[in-house]
């Protein structure tokens, strides 16, 4: 007996010996694997498979365990009938990892005792009993290795073999996830990494938060990831990006009523990253729930300037996320966060760059002498760019009127005049000597930029002041949605650049103006000299020679000294006629203001001693632009004369789409500068205050050629 | 006795002095003055009225000038001849007068002269 009690000890102790060598075999080669540096789900696969081997089961399961109750199956091996790896399930249904879980120690599961969901679960795949086995890691407990069966029975050995292995596998998965979490930290510097150099290199806000949403779902197993910038009243925000399977579109405005319960509003009350493991189980509401259908979220604040910028989320519409998503989340805050610090002092830069553009823009029209209509048109078209809103300027007249100078989508049409009554945002802006807003308020009337139909829902005035006097304001409004926060500091930043610009123009056109009306008036002069003496004194000394010749014919017969008085009496009468024609005709010709431009010229071609071509092709014009044109060509053809050795010149008169062009030319020697004589720098002024331009053009050798283009509509404003 | 070749003629001009003078010299040379007007609206008044063959046509006018008479003038149903006077010499009347549809322009002082002589009794 005691042979065979002996044979069968050593037989038990040869079996047990070789399951001891197998298994030493076993965790050597996890050990390898390990000390290669294998990645973590290699290592856990092999694990699966020793185990199987050593203890031939029909599943042999490795379960990660978090401490929050989440089951993950990280490997499996053998009949699997609908479990895979990566499986997540939240540790509450009673079967044996659960067990393993709440007593830290072996168990055992015989699913025909059990009820509970996971038991129904287990039966309906075919599965009779498990029995688990718990893994610590570095002192604490890790998961669970379980076996499970399906006709077979489980051996009472099995218990304490697996409990045996499953105890040294704590290293082995140390040294993977040790591993691992090494990799995972180089993971998650070079996804920042990548972010910083995209900040570094000047990427846009847009840009910037696309790869934010994009590295933290990698970093967290391509979970969906939300990127959210809260409103400035807390109540809501706006969807920035998104990547992975997120749930909420780009571009969404949230609103987040003040008793939600979700994650949002928990990071809005404590500035703190927040958890919703199983959203179906909150009570009372919940946006992401009841609008969104999510099951699980997390999220971290994003802080700038120590205020709460938006948040940095992850969700996933069925199992929970994993522990951990939120200290991953944070370091991406944090790095948004700083790069938006980074990124806001650039896109300052960048916006006072574009407003610098901007005013380059509207201050070379000023130099260039436009018209201020055409300033005050680009001033609200560069504003309304700068902005992207609808841009009224408006100015306010000696009646505290308001009226509008120029409109890019505005309300309003230029030309209109609005009464400027107390309670309208203009006047508050004229109140105040400062850029103001008006948003619609729920259940009150919508804000007026004044008093005048066609309410916005959002407008912002910003004054524009000029010698210490609000000379007129920059309106931008919208009828569709709110005008972002800043819009005051922004408009009332370009208002106050562009004063300088407007006062220019006022003040060049004003100079214009009063130019003008000199030149008008002498020229009215000229025009009553003309007349006086053409219907005074001319008229009379042509009535004298009339007579005197008459008088001739009587005395024909006659002769002697009378005759000769008479003679003498008509010659002295016709060189007065002749000298005083000389005289008007130098001031301005009857032909001009009688017959028009082509007569004046004509006059005026038939004295010179040059060969002219003329050519004259337009119908009356306004007394003014007819005298302008006609000294272009009188001063032009006196340079042709005085200056250029030439014999022969061309004069061009034409209509041209909406202008006068006056064009003179020579063949003569060329080289005539603008400062060379008064003639010229008059024409200058006198093009000048009509708000035309002239155009000298006279290369040395090439003879000289004279352009004016006068506008029909007359001269800058008066 | 043979009728004699004269033209019956209207005289335009707002001097007065100037018409008695113009009147005058017409008649000796055996032309009728059937009219004398002062302004563009008498002109076109008389011309209805008295139906001249030809018109002495003074450029300034009080209402409107002489060479837009002239068109209107010109553009009557009938045949009408106008030769535009001026005390300003300027030789452009001239060819603003004939773009007007003028058979000439003469300088005031002149119209005593042959020239202005042969314009008017000369036929067309």
């Amino acid at each position: 007996m005691s042979t065979e009690r002996e044979a069968g000890g050593r037989e038990a102790d040869a079996a047990e010996l070789a399951r001891l060598v197998e298994q030493e075999a076993a965790l050597r080669r996890l050990a390898e694997l390990a000390a290669r540096g294998a990645e973590r789900q290699e290592v856990f696969d092999a694990i699966v498979v020793e185990a199987s081997r050593l203890l031939g089961p029909s599943l042999m399961t490795l379960v990660q365990i978090d401490p929050g109750g989440t089951a993950t199956f990280v490997a499996l091996r053998g009949s699997t009938t609908g479990y895979a790896s990566g499986t997540r399930l939240a540790a509450d249904g009673g079967g044996v990892f659960e067990r393993v879980l709440h007593s830290g120690k072996p168990a055992r599961v015989d699913y025909a005792d059990l009820s509970g969901f996971r038991a129904e679960q287990a039966i309906q795949r075919g599965f009779s009993g498990a029995v688990g086995a718990p893994i610590h890691v570095n002192g604490r407990l890790w998961g669970a290795l379980v076996a499970s069966a399906r006709e077979e029975p489980l051996p009472l050995s099995l218990d304490t073999r697996l409990a045996t292995f499953a105890e040294l596998l704590g290293p082995a998965i140390a040294g993977a996830l040790a591993r691992a979490e090494l990799l995972d930290l180089l993971d998650e510097q070079a996804a920042l990494r990548r972010v910083a150099e995209l900040v570094a290199r000047g990427c846009s806000q847009q840009e910037l938060f696309q790869a934010v949403a994009d590295e933290a779902s990698r970093l967290v197993d391509g979970e969906g990831t939300t990127l959210l910038r809260l409103a400035p009243d807390r109540r809501g925000g706006l969807v920035l990006a998104t990547s992975g399977a997120a749930a909420v579109p780009v571009g969404t405005e949230l609103t987040i009523p003040d008793d939600d319960e979700g994650i949002v509003a928990a990071i809005i009350r404590n500035r703190a990253p927040a958890r919703v493991d199983n959203y179906p189980d909150v009570q009372g509401t919940s946006y992401a729930r009841d609008d969104w259908g999510i099951a699980s979220a997390a999220g971290v604040p994003i802080i700038l300037d120590d205020e709460l910028w938006g948040l940095l989320a992850a969700s996933t519409w069925d199992h929970p996320l994993p522990k951990g998503v939120e200290q991953r989340l944070q370091q991406f805050a944090e790095l948004t966060g700083a790069a938006l610090a980074n990124s806001a002092a650039r896109a300052e830069v960048e916006a006072l760059a574009t407003e610098q553009a901007a005013l380059r823009r509207v201050a070379e029209l000023v130099a260039r002498a436009a018209k201020p209509e055409d300033v005050f048109a680009a001033i609200a078209r560069e504003a309304a760019q700068l902005l992207a809103e609808p841009m009224m300027l408006v100015r306010i007249d000696d009646s505290d009127t308001l009226v509008v100078v120029a409109s890019v989508n505005g309300p309003s049409d230029p030309g209109w005049s609005i009464a400027m009554s107390s309670d309208t945002l203009a006047a508050e802006v004229v109140r105040t000597g400062r850029a103001a807003r008006k948003d619609e308020d729920a259940g009150e009337e919508a804000p007026r930029f004044a008093e005048r139909p066609g309410a916005s829902l959002s407008a912002v005035a910003a004054p524009i002041t000029i010698g210490g006097r609000i000379w007129g304001m920059l309106a931008a409004s919208s009828a569709e949605h709110m005008l972002p926060a800043g819009t005051e500091e922004r408009l009332g930043q370009f208002a106050e650049l562009i004063a300088v610009a407007i006062a220019n123009a006022e003040s060049r056109a004003a100079l214009s103006a009063s130019r003008a009306r000199v030149l008008a008036t002498a020229d009215e002069v000229r025009r009553r000299i003309q007349r006086d003496v053409h219907d005074g004194a001319q008229q009379r000394l042509v009535h004298t020679v009339l007579t005197l010749k008459l008088a001739r014919e009587a005395l024909l017969d006659v002769g002697g000294p009378a005759a000769a008085l008479v003679d003498e009496s008509l010659e002295q009468a016709q060189r007065a006629v002749n000298e005083m024609s000389d005289i008007v005709r130098g001031i301005l010709p009857a032909a001009l203001t009688r017959g028009g431009l082509r007569a004046g010229v004509e006059s005026l071609v038939v004295d010179l001693p040059l060969d002219i071509d003329l050519r004259v092709e337009c119908d009356r014009l306004s007394l003014d632009l007819e005298t302008t044109a006609y000294f272009v060509a009188a001063e032009s053809l006196t340079n042709v004369v005085k200056h250029a050795h030439a014999d022969r010149a061309s004069v061009s008169i034409r209509v041209e789409g909406g202008h006068l062009g006056v064009e003179v030319a020579d063949e003569g020697v060329g080289g005539a500068q603008r400062t060379g004589g008064t003639g010229i720098t008059g024409l200058f002024d006198r093009i000048d205050a009509a708000g035309g331009t002239l155009t000298v053009t006279s290369p040395p050798g090439e003879g000289t050629t004279v352009c004016a283009t006068l506008p029909l509509d007359g001269a800058v404003a008066s | 006795m043979m009728a004699p070749m004269g033209r019956s003629v209207l005289v335009v001009d707002d001097d007065t002095y100037f018409r008695d003078i113009a009147v005058r010299i017409l008649q000796s040379w055996g032309h009728e003055v059937v009219g004398q007007a002062g302004s563009v609206g008498e002109a076109l008044e008389q011309t209805l009225e008295l139906r001249p063959d030809t018109a002495v046509v003074d450029i300034g006018l009080p209402d409107g000038d002489g060479f837009d008479l002239t068109r209107r003038l010109v553009a009557l149903p009938w045949p009408l001849r106008v030769l535009v006077i001026s005390s300003d010499a300027d030789v452009a009347n001239e060819l603003v007068a004939q773009r007007a549809g003028a058979i000439g322009f003469f300088p005031k002082a002149d119209i005593s002269g042959p020239g202005f002589r042969r314009a008017l009794a000369e036929s067309e």
